[in-house]
């Protein structure tokens, strides 16, 4: 008896109860919206490893009573409308304080929330791991490529001032703003740093658009560049890097990174430690551990806990849409600025005489690695099927990581504390 | 939680953090790259310099 009275009181509550003032029902549009991101994981190999997690975690997490609120003046259950805007508690009337309870999948959600995401241990080990993937072989056999990574940072502070017209809070704008960085784990810090309410989103689409970068980014270029302008070559000296040098680059980075902008010295400090284990040559187990067990391990972990903030009352509103089309512009613009900047490049190259660059390279600098580089190959490749510029388009994407990471943190100089 | 505004003249105001910040990434960046080149540099001069040290001992 007691089992049908839950069976049936749960779906009734799903059709007539409301959570925190939104109604239940909406939790089974969550549960679509779920569905859809499983479908491009597994269906259009969308970043599988975070948008099928995540997906998943949606849904597990829109459940009736899996959240409930308490008054911690009166105790009362307030989960049906939620405290008033001004903190008041409907029932005592007083000013008081949510005490949140959690069941179901809510509860080990919240333990991992806490653990991983709250203190940002989850993206910062991730970038040990993301840091002993990367090559920087190709940016230290052509140093100047660097700029143009740093050029493609220029979405980010677009999209803040954009953001700034729709979202009156900082915390919010500024962190809307980094979906700019390409870098999922920068995304994530920077929201958690600035407390912003819209995490879940945030984070959502800073993947969705980094795995649509190559439907993005081509459209953009093109409408920015001549078919001359495309189809310059580049030349490329294949020196050997020396070991002494990739040994020193991460460790020197994460001096300059740390003494410019102190807020980069967890996300670059653990990108940079990566890429210290991957090149010193005497810790090969490790690395090969990093950049793939390790990863992985926090890669499930991230994605099924960032659905934590994927309930129906804090996803399903038009703040929301608003975030994935301010998300869209910070990829645009960072691509016409990375673009931008190597036609002014190619400017003073014909003024002062030194070689040009193939502008789209500039497009590389978004950080979204190694995609980005690929795709701005690929269109070399079809302009002219004799132009391999991806050694450069790669040098300019691994630039773009470490600039995305300085640019966080740098917003973060802004508006944190 | 669902405070939407509509300021355009907010974009106006955080024009400065777009300054500073593009300034401050170039900067930066402009910074690694250069000591990039040092470190390139030195390496070979002093694996130039080895190298002629030891073609000196073998004559």
């Amino acid at each position: 008896m007691n089992l049908f009275e839950n069976l049936f009181g749960s779906i009734g509550a799903l059709f007539v109860g409301k959570t925190n003032g939104t109604p239940n029902w909406m939790m089974m549009i969550m549960w679509v919206i779920g569905g859809v991101l499983i479908y491009l994981a597994i269906k259009k190999g969308m970043e599988p490893t975070l948008l099928l997690p995540i997906g998943f975690g949606a849904i597990i997490m829109n459940f009736p009573g899996i959240i409930q609120q308490f008054c911690s003046v009166c105790g009362a259950n307030i989960s049906d409308v939620g405290l008033h805007t001004d903190g008041m508690c409907p029932e005592c009337f007083n000013i008081s304080e949510a005490v949140y309870h959690f069941s179901g999948a809510a509860e080990p959600l919240n333990t991992l929330y806490n653990a991983g995401i709250a203190n940002e241990l989850f993206p910062l080990i991730l970038f040990i791991g993301i840091g002993a993937m990367i090559d920087f072989g190709p940016l230290l056999n052509n140093p100047k490529l660097m700029i143009f990574g740093a050029a493609a940072q220029f979405g980010i502070f677009f999209t803040l001032c954009l953001a700034s017209v729709f979202f009156p809070e900082a915390k919010d704008y500024a962190s809307i703003a980094i979906i700019g960085a390409a870098d999922g784990p920068t995304s994530i810090v920077v929201a958690n740093t600035l407390g912003s309410n819209y995490i879940g989103a945030i984070t959502v689409a800073a993947y969705s658009y980094m795995a649509l970068v190559p439907v993005i980014q081509p459209p953009v270029i093109k409408m920015l560049t001549t078919k001359n302008e495309r189809r310059i070559r580049m030349s490329y000296k294949a020196t050997s890097v020396s070991k002494t040098t990739r040994i020193l680059f991460p460790i020197i980075i994460t001096i300059i990174a740390c003494l410019f902008a102190p807020g980069a010295g967890s996300l670059i400090g653990f990108l940079m430690f990566g890429n210290l284990i991957r090149e010193c040559g005497v810790l090969d187990s490790l690395s090969e551990t990093a950049q793939k067990v390790l990863a992985n391990l926090i890669t499930i972990f991230l994605g099924i806990t960032i659905a934590f903030n994927m309930t129906a009352a804090q996803f399903l509103n038009v703040n929301t849409l608003l975030i994935m089309g301010l998300g869209l512009v910070a990829f645009i613009f960072d691509t016409a600025g990375g673009v931008l900047f190597a036609k002014l490049y190619n400017l003073l190259a014909g003024v002062f005489k030194f070689e040009k660059v193939n502008p789209m390279i500039g497009a590389a600098g978004i950080s979204a690695f190694p995609m980005s580089g690929r795709i701005v190959h690929k269109m070399a490749l079809e302009e002219d099927n004799q132009n391999f510029i991806l050694m450069h388009s790669i040098g300019v994407n691994v630039s773009g990581q470490i600039a995305s990471v300085i640019a966080g943190a740098l917003v973060l100089g802004f508006f944190a504390g | 939680m669902n405070k939407f505004i509509f300021d355009p003249m907010a974009f106006i105001t955080n024009l400065k953090y777009m300054g500073i910040g593009m300034l401050g990434v170039l900067m930066i960046v402009a910074i690694i790259m250069l000591s990039t080149y040092l470190i390139n540099w030195t390496i070979n001069r002093l694996a130039a310099v080895k190298a002629s040290e030891q073609n000196g001992e073998e004559e």
